[in-house]
């Protein structure tokens, strides 16, 4: 059965598939698509809408941000900052940067090379050609020649032209004796598998409208539903049904009717992001699994990380127009390693970024208000600015659970996310703030600003991988330790939140997975 | 003729004369906040949105731009909102009247009015965050009015259809 089903079509109905998504977002996608290509009768749920860029997006913050809504939530701790979640296909990468790099060797070997966090069950080779697999297959535009990058190949498409924002950075950063690079970006720079290229508009966090932005929206879920992929929109997990060898056999879903009906499945993937899978896994308690859906370790919904990124903003003398042209540019990673002189461990990627108006002025929250906005806000097409992507070290303590009190329209509990940034976090965040003033003085700045920690939309960690069944949740190819033919595909499974985007590691993860799934489909289909 | 046009105006005479008296106790007030006027609350929503975005030597500003009307309205049509920031307000008139000998917030000189208002609303309380929520709508209206777009150098959406302001591309 290939269709787009609008939830009102399922009514009642048990349906059945042999493989079932759940969460159609950076991961989700991706498995979508590759299963179905495999030859799965495969279905992808998504509690949100499919958006139509043309018709649903415009060039317009307050529309985009009632559009993309936010989601029901507590977040506690000592450092509660916000998190950023889309409910729709395709999830966030309806609306991001779409920055595409990948992690380092260290990355995945933390604990051994740096004596913190933990590794990951798996290194850089066995991830590589996953990467390439996946930059190849969304056209990815780039320059190889970021020297602390791992050695690779030429990207699919070139680089994209620096905006006026991105050529001071430039500018600052190489006389400071750094090395920027163009960003790799899921973006196309050229025509490329009959979308069009880029057209410089600004508005990437508005959500494209030309479709040159290589998402999953726009990628992997067309091309799911060609291969006769079943995508259900605004339907929802409530509860995931086991049979006596604990092995998943069907899921009840609700749609947006509020109709219950039954999903049989062989196979479950579950993709949901890092704050609602462990939230779907502790509502699903049962006999088997007392205190959740895959919890024998206690690591279900532990060890949540995020890249809590400061705005850093300078003041030129020329006019920049940093609002046009892409907003994303130079990436320097010269701080990425440890280096113990500095006083922490790991480190950071600072990367050039451009902002509109309400997002820039709200960036500051309250910490910015009357004559020192003015003067913020009166200065903005002459404003250059960068983020600090900086590694968060995972810390059990840092969590989501289920709220004890609150629950949301169907009854489930919404989630409490307890964040607190360890000594590590804060010593790299001043260090990364420091060297990002002296790239924008450098450049020519006359004045800084230093936003506080905004939202972050890197939410990594809370169903971690492993070899150790009482460390972990899942293998290396994601396969949960207790639950034989259940999947998890998106960014819970991180070990480490290394310190880039994480969205390429999530796909070139998930891409890893469905291989393995085709390759021992046998195995893991029997009823 | 004459005597119906004169009795007609009578009656129209009268009905604006007794309307005010008439319609005060069906006149929105804060129930939970202690019966503060509604009128109480939008004199404050404009200074405050007058301190948050002041007017400079350029011009501009958030009350030249009625963001404070604009404000009012989304506050007034959410009844939590509503005594939420009624409740804001009146804590902010209560210290105003002890330390300024009586004096309500949007009666004392405009630095005395940033000067409490850093007091009151700045850090992580009650206060501080209905402020920042206050603060947002004033940055999200003025900011997001493509009337401003110009005055800050931003031009707007680059695809036309993009704002509901515009059926046209921008004139900036």
């Amino acid at each position: 059965m290939a269709a787009n089903l609008r939830s009102t079509d399922i009514g009642t109905r048990e349906l059945s598939f042999d493989a079932l998504v759940v969460g159609c977002g950076g991961g989700g996608g991706v498995m979508f698509y590759h299963l179905a290509k495999s030859g799965f009768n495969t279905a992808a749920l998504d509690e949100g809408p499919r958006f139509d860029p043309f018709v649903d997006f415009r060039n317009d913050e307050l529309y985009a941000r009632d559009l993309f809504g936010s989601v029901d939530m507590e977040i506690t701790g000592n450092d509660p900052v916000g998190i950023g979640m889309v409910k729709a296909v395709g999830g966030g990468t309806n609306h991001y940067s779409a920055v595409y790099p990948r992690f380092h060797r260290s990355d995945f070997k933390v604990k051994s090379r740096d004596g913190a966090g933990d590794d990951w069950p798996i290194d850089y080779e066995t991830i590589e050609p996953y990467y390439d697999e996946v930059e190849n297959f969304l056209g990815v535009s780039g320059l190889n020649e970021n020297p602390f990058d791992e050695k690779r190949g030429l990207f699919p498409n070139p680089p994209h032209r620096y905006n006026g924002s991105s050529r001071v950075i430039e500018r600052g950063a190489k006389k400071l004796g750094l090395h920027p690079n163009p960003p790799p970006l899921a973006i196309l720079s050229r025509e490329f598998d009959g979308r069009p290229a880029c057209n410089q508009c600004g508005f990437c966090f508005q959500g494209c409208m030309l479709k040159d932005m290589s998402n999953v929206n726009n990628v992997y879920v067309p091309k799911a539903l060609k291969l006769g992929g079943t995508l259900m929109e605004r339907t929802r997990v409530l509860k995931i049904e086991l049979d006596k060898n604990e092995n998943v056999k069907s899921v009840i879903a609700v749609n947006r009717l509020g109709k219950e009906f039954r999903i049989k499945t062989d196979l479950l993937i579950v993709a949901c992001n890092t704050i609602n899978t462990p939230r779907l896994l502790l509502f699903n308690k049962s006999q088997y699994f007392p205190d959740g859906l895959l919890n024998r370790s206690g690591y279900v919904g532990r060890n949540f990380m995020h890249h809590a990124p400061h705005g850093i903003y300078g003041r030129f003398g020329e006019k920049l127009n940093w609002h046009k042209g892409i907003p994303q540019g130079p990436i320097i990673q010269d701080f990425y390693e440890t280096d113990l002189r500095r006083g922490f461990l790991r480190g950071y990627t600072l990367e050039a970024f451009s902002n509109l108006p309400i997002t820039l002025a709200t960036d500051f929250n309250h910490n910015l208000w009357g004559g020192e906005l003015v003067e913020l806000m009166d200065s903005f097409d002459h404003l250059a600015g960068m983020w600090v992507c900086g590694e968060d070290l995972p810390s059990p303590d840092n969590r989501v659970e289920l709220h004890p009190t609150r629950k949301d329209e169907l009854g489930v509990p919404i989630p409490l996310v307890t964040y607190s940034y360890g000594g590590n976090e804060k010593r790299l965040m001043a260090h990364a703030v420091k060297k990002a003033e002296e790239i924008l003085l450098a450049g020519g700045a006359d004045k800084t600003w230093v936003s506080p920690p905004g939202g972050s939309a890197h939410l990594m960690g809370t169903c971690r991988m492993g070899g150790d069944p009482k460390t972990s949740v899942v293998n290396s190819f994601g396969q949960s330790h207790d639950v034989k033919n259940l999947f998890i595909t998106d960014g819970s499974v991180f070990v480490t939140s290394a310190a880039v985007n994480p969205t390429l590691t999530i796909q070139a993860l998930a891409t890893r997975t469905a291989g393995h799934i085709a390759a021992n489909r046998k195995n893991l289909f029997k009823r | 003729m004459t005597s119906v046009i004169s009795r007609r105006k009578t009656l129209f005479l009268l009905i604006a004369a007794l309307s005010g008296p008439l319609l005060a106790p069906f006149k929105r007030k804060s129930f939970a906040s202690g019966g503060i006027d509604a009128n109480v609350i939008k004199n404050a929503i404009k200074v405050i949105a007058d301190r948050v975005i002041p007017q400079t030597a350029k011009g501009g500003g958030a009350v030249a731009r009625n963001v404070h009307r604009a404000v009012w309205r989304e506050i007034e049509k959410d009844d939590y909102l509503f005594e939420e920031t009624a409740g804001f307000i009146k804590n902010l008139n209560k210290i105003c009247r002890k330390r300024f000998n009586g004096k309500s917030f949007e009666l004392i000189d405009p630095i005395s009015q940033t000067s409490l208002l850093k007091e009151v609303a700045d850090g992580d309380t009650q206060s501080g965050r209905v402020f920042q929520k206050m603060r947002n709508r004033v940055v999200d209206n003025y900011y997001g009015n493509s009337q401003t777009f110009g005055s800050i150098g931003f031009s707007g959406p680059s695809q036309y259809r993009g704002h509901p302001d515009y059926d046209r591309w921008p004139q900036t």
